[in-house]
């Protein structure tokens, strides 16, 4: 369901670009492994135009959603254009107390009970790490993206971006437990009229913490 | 010696108790100490884990509460708006709830944001973090024990949580001397807990120790003793003795610098044990001691009975017997005590009777020969300081071998008894009565002239005229008493007896059967021996002549025989006696020679006379040597061939002794005689005890009557029955008979009455030199003018003897 709504939104991205920019459009295909080669899932890459008109190039943005469902997070990642505000739907029958110490966003919400949302609207470019002070176990992280074009992995580690308008971009990966720096990892694509462009990102992740320990 | 028995017992004995105690005390100390340093290391070990467990927990807790207090929503909220009042006072309260030393907020970008010591010299830099918030951001938290300021820390280290890190938060506790105390409490009693820190400059140092006292000394020193960890260490430091047990502190980190070694005590570990080991000691001491004292007593045992009878046997070697002290004991000791003094009786005993039969005759219990020479070496030395003279009486019993071999041993032992008992009885006190030899004794007579010695002579020939009985025989003794005396003969014992004994062989041939020593008489002279040497020259130059004795056929009154007598007139010491020198002569090997010479001489006497138309025929006189001579038939054979002189001329005398030297040879030799055609003649007749039967075995023709019994045959009536009967029984032996000894008509005309066959003697004529006997037989026409004689005889013993004799043998016959 996430993905059809992802896919869309990217569609939709395409869409609007060709319409406006009266070019030819093509899709970047993006293939995230981790340093085994696995299929790396929750990655965001991000392309970022290197000619003013490509990043000005702004996007219709629908109203993304962070609900707090079976005393999780849901979506585990959520990549945003900066601007974006996301509503955060309480969806079990139990409290949650989200909280965001990340310098990009602090906030926090106190959603007492189902159905309850609140939104909140993340300016500025940057990770915000959520969590929920009555649930140490809950976390997503909100990803505030450099740019209006980008998407996340799938479960198979790829990421398909269409109607990209040909020009030369800078494509930048992102993941939560992403060991190098983003401005490390970013790789230059041009992208012509005639056809896709495909890249890939091997993402050296930091060990997964031991969740276990820390739950008691 | 026997302090040497007793002291090697000792020795021997302790040093095999020493040995096995040695070896019982020190395998119990092994297997107790190995016991016990198996017990040890394994309590070392035991103890080692549970102080481990003993960090864990309290690592657990302090990082728990740690983390309970890095999620606190205030505290979050602090950190992440870098509120540092409202963190400083949140890490108090955290400081305060767990009792930490040290509390302190680190950013992600290390840099300490806030901290708090209860130590102003105790500050954190991020450096000693910089690892453990590496680890932690790895692994979720750290914890690491870090020496500062010569304290030891246990450091813990997790990240604040927002959820993602923010910040780090670290608690810092000193592990003190307090809490290792409390963690000792917990562990096996006897374990020691020392807390070590390895410096930058790689010097061990002691932070902390629950060691006290004198061990706390050995500290440095255990330090330095090489500890490898997790090895059991067995080490002694000055009196301090350990196992040690060294184990680094768990940390998160790869840092090895903090440690902490457990010892053990040994000597604490081993006291329980201690006064066993002294009660062992004491026992074995005790035992040491009594089996020393044991030891000793059965030395003594052993060697005072030892003492006592080295002692007594020391005594018996110089011939004291004394019987030991009984000796109570009733093992072998005892035992060998008794018959060490049955043994003392027993040698005594045999002593005595050793002593007895080397002084004594045993068949007559006479003192011997040796007690005899003792005895007069006492008199001669008496003799030399007082002068004192003294005699010695030779008593020989006369044909003493003749009457053993007639009537037996024993009665010849009997006879001997009875003589010693006789001459015991009629010995005055100043007499030592001794048995010199088979038949001769010895009467010594103290402090006695030669005169009084001669006067105990005759009365003891007197009490010798008694006859002896013994078992069924009456016997008759025949013996003859030579005298040697101090100073006059010889002052030396074994010359007094000598010379005794050559007195007694002449008294045997003189008419009163005594005879004091003179030089004359001794053959055995040192004179005498020379004269041997004379005796061949004699030979050569004519002084060894024969003279010759007629004899009358009382048939014809005509001489028919002369009995060839040898003569040694020595030049310078003038006639000596035949008897001596033919003696003489076969103890000097010239016997031989001197037969060979006699029988050439008196053959060929005999071929002179022939040649001058005298007819007489030889007797001659074998010597018992010459009986022992096969080869003398052959010789005479020849000599008689040389001068062409018949057999029968010859006529051969042998006596009755010589014939008894060797019987069976002697018979050999006679019957070898008598088959060649010789006459042969017995000698002496009568002096012997030739029983008839034995005579009758002899080849002889002829029997020579003694003169002995011719002598007075005119005035003894007794000896004209014996004469009598002694030709009636030749005659019907078919014998000649011969009477030698006549020396007045009378007895001539009884032989004559009597059928005596021929008469031989003074009345006659002596022995006369060939010369003489030519001219006694010119001017006496067969020589019937008759000599005068001198001879005065002494009755002998003889007489009767033979009466009685041939009476018993003609009464058994
Ligand atoms: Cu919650």
């Amino acid at each position: 369901m996430q993905y059809i709504v992802q896919i869309g939104l990217v569609a939709i991205i395409a869409y609007f670009s060709s319409m406006a920019g009266d070019v030819f459009s093509a899709t970047v295909s993006g293939k995230i492994t981790d340093s085994d080669g696995n299929a790396l899932e929750h990655a965001v890459i991000t392309l970022v135009g290197q000619t003013p008109e490509l990043i000005s190039m702004t996007a219709v943005m629908p109203s993304p959603v962070m609900s707090q469902q079976d005393i999780q997070f849901n979506p585990f990642v959520l990549p945003v254009a900066a601007g974006t505000t996301v509503s955060f739907p309480n969806r079990d029958q139990i409290r949650h107390h989200v909280y965001s110490f990340s310098k990009v966003k602090r906030f926090e919400l106190e959603l007492y009970g189902e159905d309850e949302e609140k939104s909140v609207m993340f300016d500025q470019q940057g990770v915000v790490a959520l969590g929920c002070n009555i649930h140490d176990n809950m976390l997503a992280y909100i990803y505030i993206a450099r740019s209006n074009i980008f998407a996340k992995s799938d479960a198979d580690g790829t990421v398909t971006i269409n109607d990209i308008p040909a020009g030369v971009y800078t494509a930048y990966v992102w993941h939560p437990r992403m060991r190098a720096d983003e401005e490390d990892m970013k790789q230059e694509i041009v992208v012509d009229e005639n056809g896709g462009v495909e890249i890939s990102f091997d993402v050296v992740l930091k060990r997964e913490r031991n969740r276990k320990r820390s739950t008691y | 010696m026997f302090k040497k028995f007793q002291t090697k017992l000792v020795i021997l004995f302790a040093a095999l108790f020493v040995l096995v105690q040695a070896m019982t005390y020190s395998s119990v100390y092994f297997a107790t100490k190995n016991n016990l340093d198996d017990q040890v290391t394994e309590q070392l070990r035991y103890g080692g884990t549970v102080f481990n467990q003993a960090l864990e927990v309290r690592s657990e807790r302090w990082l728990n509460e740690t983390r309970i207090f890095s999620t606190d929503y205030g505290f979050r909220s602090a950190v992440t708006t870098y509120d540092e009042a409202t963190v400083m006072s949140a890490l108090k309260n955290l400081a305060a709830r767990v009792d930490a030393n040290l509390a302190m907020v680190v950013s992600l970008e290390n840099e300490i944001v806030a901290q708090l010591s209860d130590d102003d010299q105790v500050k954190f830099t991020t450096a000693e973090f910089s690892q453990m918030i590496e680890f932690a951001d790895e692994y979720g938290d750290a914890t690491a024990y870090i020496e500062l300021n010569n304290k030891i820390y246990q450091y813990t280290v997790v990240p604040v949580l927002a959820p993602v890190p923010v910040a780090w938060v670290g608690i810092g506790v000193q592990i003190d001397a307090a809490m290792i105390r409390d963690i000792k409490q917990t562990l096996p009693v006897g374990i020691d807990i020392t807390l070590i820190e390895r410096m930058d400059d790689g010097k061990l140092v002691p932070i902390e120790t629950t060691l006290e006292g004198d061990a706390s000394l050995a500290i440095d020193e255990i330090l330095s003793s090489a500890i490898v960890e997790g090895n059991i260490n067995f080490d002694s430091v000055a009196d301090y003795n350990f196992m040690a047990y060294k184990m680094f502190l768990p940390s998160s980190l790869d840092n090895r610098n903090t440690a902490a070694v457990l010892t053990y005590s040994l000597d604490a570990a081993y006291s329980p044990y201690m006064p066993l080991a002294y009660m062992l000691m004491l026992l074995a001491a005790l035992g040491l001691v009594s089996l020393i004292a044991g030891s000793i007593t059965v030395a003594r045992s052993v060697s005072s009975p030892l003492k006592v009878l080295t002692r007594a046997a020391r005594l018996i070697q110089i011939g004291r017997y004394e019987k030991i002290e009984k000796i109570k004991q009733k093992d072998e000791i005892g035992e060998l005590a008794n018959h060490f003094n049955q043994m003392v009786i027993g040698i005594q005993d045999r002593e005595e009777q050793i002593i007895y039969q080397a002084e004594h005759d045993l068949e007559t219990g006479l003192p011997n020969r040796k007690s005899l020479e003792k005895y007069l070496n006492i008199l001669a030395e008496n003799h030399k300081d007082t002068g004192q003279e003294f005699s010695v009486l030779q008593l020989s019993v006369g044909r003493f071998g003749d009457i053993r071999n007639t009537l037996g041993y024993e009665t010849a032992r009997g006879l001997i008894k009875n003589i010693s008992i006789r001459l015991l009885r009629n010995a005055n006190s100043n007499n030592y009565v001794a048995r010199l030899s088979t038949s001769n004794f010895c009467i010594v007579q103290e402090g006695a002239s030669i005169s009084d010695a001669k006067e105990l002579a005759f009365k003891l020939l007197d009490i010798f005229e008694e006859p002896f009985s013994v078992k069924n025989f009456t016997i008759d003794t025949n013996v003859s008493i030579g005298i040697s005396s101090c100073p006059d003969h010889a002052d030396t014992v074994d010359l007094l007896i000598q010379r005794a004994s050559i007195a007694a062989l002449h008294a045997k041939d003189s008419i009163d059967r005594i005879s004091v020593y003179d030089q004359k008489i001794d053959k055995y002279d040192p004179d005498q021996l020379s004269l041997m040497g004379d005796f061949r020259k004699s030979l050569d130059e004519g002084d060894v002549t024969f003279y010759y004795q007629p004899k009358i056929d009382l048939n014809s009154g005509r001489i028919t025989h002369v009995e060839a007598l040898v003569r040694w007139i020595h030049p310078v010491r003038g006639f000596i006696a035949p008897d001596n020198f033919i003696t003489m002569a076969e103890q000097t090997g010239h016997i031989h020679h001197l037969t060979i010479w006699g029988l050439d001489t008196v053959i060929k006497q005999l071929r002179e006379w022939e040649d001058v138309g005298i007819n007489l025929k030889m007797a001659f006189n074998l010597s018992a040597y010459d009986l022992t001579n096969r080869k003398l038939p052959e010789i005479i054979i020849k000599l008689l061939e040389k001068y062409h002189i018949p057999r029968s001329a010859m006529v051969f005398e042998v006596t009755e002794s010589a014939i008894m030297q060797d019987p069976e040879l002697a018979l050999e030799v006679l019957n070898a005689m008598d088959q060649h055609g010789f006459i042969l003649s017995i000698d002496d007749y009568g002096t012997g005890y030739s029983s008839m039967s034995y005579l009758k075995k002899l080849p002889v023709r002829e029997l020579k009557i003694d003169k002995s019994f011719v002598l007075d045959l005119a005035t003894n009536r007794e000896d004209e029955i014996l004469v009598r009967s002694a030709i009636d029984l030749g005659h019907n032996l078919g014998l000649k008979v011969t009477a030698e000894g006549v020396e007045d008509e009378k007895t001539m005309e009884l032989l004559k009455s009597f059928g005596c066959d021929t008469v031989q003697g003074f009345y006659i004529s002596k022995p006369l030199p060939v010369a003489d006997l030519n001219d006694f037989l010119k001017n006496s026409p067969f020589g019937l003018s008759v000599m005068p004689t001198s001879g005065q005889g002494t009755i002998s013993q003889s007489d009767n003897t033979l009466v009685r004799m041939l009476e018993q043998k003609l009464a058994k016959n």
